[in-house]
């Protein structure tokens, strides 16, 4: 409906920057939210993902993470980037989910990695995959240290208190995971 | 790519050197470029090719898995529509007013400020009903804004119909819960016909 008034207020929230659309939502517009949770689905759901390595969690736990982000948001002073306010209010959602399954299941899609052989994976789509499945196959705290220090590029501190641990031990925890999925790649080239 | 020597695979280099101590310094991350302070390698390791060489195949095999976790993953296709549903039926969101006083402060609750704008609202010639959607708290607990939506008398000049109700709801406010200056977002989300 080009020219309505619907039709420009739609363009006008998907023309504006994160921090109006904050704004907006703050206000009471769940347009704007919608608008942020589509811009940032796609990569709350890879963290969650990769921090809980099972889809049906981690589709819980950002639905959840969300609808938190909307109750929260009043209280959201914008000193942080809303991505990244967003990122804590997701892992603490994706830690509470893994304190409520413990003990660890092996993730439903994923068997516990024999070493990966080079002539088993070929191409690198399926060395990623491997490798995913490598790194949903680690225990919990492990895959939690190892996620937030890459997908978020967070810092051993940093993580540590999302994490509630030392970052000392963040950094244990990182090593331990690097030096198991290295294993897994021996023979690789 | 193939025939690569696999040089993690061994107990020691071919210069002498053991790997596990090096490989361990890769895989806690203190191997850094050689002129970045926080390099814990020894001459011997910045230098020799061996050493070198396995510090740069576990780089590369990092470099692999890093990227595979950064791949975006598509999420579920009705994840905005779920997370939406559930936060259209939390409602409006429970503003509340911070009136400062000499000798106490004053708390109105936003559901206060729902029942003041939507009955002024609701007087207004040309609405037909009128409906808060949301309660914007502000910093400190000023009132910062409210959403409200219209229903309006099919025919009525939208524009300054939402401007009458915004001086109008704006009135209200400061007559009874005392407040000035609350932005007042108007909706006309549905026409009254006949």
């Amino acid at each position: 409906m080009p020219g309505s008034v619907r039709g420009a207020s739609a363009a006008g929230l998907a023309d504006a920057d994160d921090t109006a659309l904050v704004a907006r939502a703050q206000e009471g517009y769940t347009a704007a939210f919608e608008e942020l949770v589509r811009r940032h689905q796609a990569r709350a759901f890879t963290l969650a993902f990769r921090l809980l390595a099972d889809r049906g969690d981690a589709q819980d736990a950002v639905q959840e993470a969300f609808v938190k982000a909307w109750t929260k948001l009043p209280g959201f002073d914008g000193r942080a980037a809303f991505s990244t306010w967003l990122h804590r209010v997701v892992v603490n959602q994706c830690m509470s989910t893994l304190r409520r399954r413990r003990p660890v299941p092996v993730p439903d899609d994923v068997e516990r990695p024999a070493p990966v052989r080079t002539e088993q994976v070929v191409e690198e789509r399926a060395r990623g995959r491997a490798l995913r499945r490598g790194v949903a196959g680690l225990p919990d705290d492990l895959r939690a240290a190892l996620v937030l220090t890459t997908v978020l590029e967070q810092g051993y501190d940093e993580a540590g208190l999302l994490l509630g641990v030392p970052a000392s031990t963040v950094r244990g925890r990182v090593a331990r995971a690097r030096r198991t999925l290295t294993a897994e790649m021996e023979g690789w080239s | 790519m193939t025939g690569d020597e696999d040089v993690t695979a061994g107990d020691v280099l071919p210069c002498g050197r053991p790997t596990a101590p090096l490989l361990e310094l890769v895989l806690e991350g203190r191997v850094h470029p050689p002129d970045d302070e926080r390099d814990e390698r020894d001459e011997h390791q910045r230098t020799c090719p061996h050493c070198r060489a396995l510090v740069d195949d576990v780089e590369r095999r990092w470099s692999a898995v890093t990227a595979s976790l950064v791949e975006p993953e598509t999420p579920p296709a009705d994840l905005v529509d779920a997370v939406m549903g559930r936060v259209r039926a939390l409602g409006p969101r429970t503003g509340r007013v911070v009136l400062p006083g000499d000798r106490g402060e004053t708390r109105v609750r936003g559901v206060v400020l729902q029942r003041v704008a939507e009955e002024a609202a609701g007087r207004v010639p040309g609405v037909s009903l009128a409906l808060v959607r949301d309660v914007g708290e502000g910093t400190g607990g000023a009132p910062a804004a409210l959403v409200l939506s219209l229903v309006a008398v099919h025919g009525r000049d939208l524009p300054a119909l939402a401007e009458l109700v915004r001086r109008e709801v704006g009135a209200a406010l400061a007559a009874v819960v005392g407040v000035d200056g609350v932005r007042v977002d108007v909706r006309v989300d549905d026409l009254a016909v006949g």
